[in-house]
């Protein structure tokens, strides 16, 4: 299905990764930001406020909800709702059009002869 | 500075947190604190929360309800008054001298601050319109 695309301002790195973690599946808190450190290869690490703070807006935002709790599991677990994951689809889409566009211009810029 | 003082300056920035974000959140927040201090990331994660605490305290809580479409990212185009930046420059300041006077002096030399990205992001988003200064042309004579 595409993705519908209105004209929500684009995501902060922190709320991308957070939509893009959960989007493999229904995490808790410090799973979230050790999926989202394991493959940024450790380059981005979200901190507990940080995390916390965008999880409270997402979840306002009815872009995240809470996941039933697992059995044995005393840890709050979150999910991403439908209308999450369009959001994650349209701002891949928006990153997608950017990568495009930034090739197509290196491409195109040939290096001034002196 | 033993992990048990951090924790117990962790514990209070989390309690002064507004009452909302802290019953929801503030056990997981301590939970993960903990976790991180175990593998040596206490700083990084302390200074965060001193950023939580000025971004619930002096930002968010102020603005109304989010614009969904802004999925959180739009702040109230009110701006952020003196005295509420006043506050929370005090407040930011007493806590990383309280950090740092806990420190021992041999890790208080060697302590880089680092602040985490969400500070830059923060001061981005807060689409307040940059001073507009006046242009002056000089004519060559």
């Amino acid at each position: 299905m595409e993705p519908v695309a209105d004209k929500t301002p684009p995501l902060s790195s922190a709320t991308l990764h957070i939509l893009l973690a959960l989007a493999g599946e229904d995490m808790h808190g410090y799973g979230i930001i050790q999926e989202v450190a394991r493959y940024s290869e450790g380059h981005y690490r979200v901190g507990p406020g940080t995390l916390y703070d965008n999880l409270k807006k997402l979840m306002d935002a009815g872009l995240v909800a809470d996941a039933n709790r697992r059995a044995n599991e005393d840890r709050r677990f979150y999910t991403l709702t439908p209308d999450g994951r369009n959001a994650l689809a349209v701002e891949v889409n928006r990153l997608q059009n950017i990568v495009r566009e930034a090739r197509s211009r290196l491409r195109e810029t040939r290096p001034r002869s002196v | 500075m033993t992990r048990i003082t951090l924790r117990s300056v962790y514990q209070l920035i989390l309690r002064i947190h507004p009452a909302s974000f802290r019953d929801e959140f503030a056990e997981e927040m301590l939970w993960i604190f903990d976790e991180e201090c175990r593998q040596g990331r206490a700083r990084r994660v302390f200074l965060d929360g001193v950023w939580s605490l000025v971004r619930q305290r002096c930002v968010f809580q102020r603005a109304p309800k989010p614009v969904t479409a802004g999925i959180g990212l739009i702040i109230s185009d009110d701006g952020i008054g003196a005295a509420r930046l006043t506050q929370a420059g005090l407040l930011i300041s007493v806590l990383i001298a309280g950090f740092l006077l806990v420190l021992s002096p041999k890790s208080a030399s060697s302590l880089s601050l680092r602040w985490p990205e969400s500070v830059l992001h923060c001061t981005l988003t807060l689409q307040s319109p940059p001073p507009v200064l006046p242009l002056r042309v000089h004519r060559l004579r």
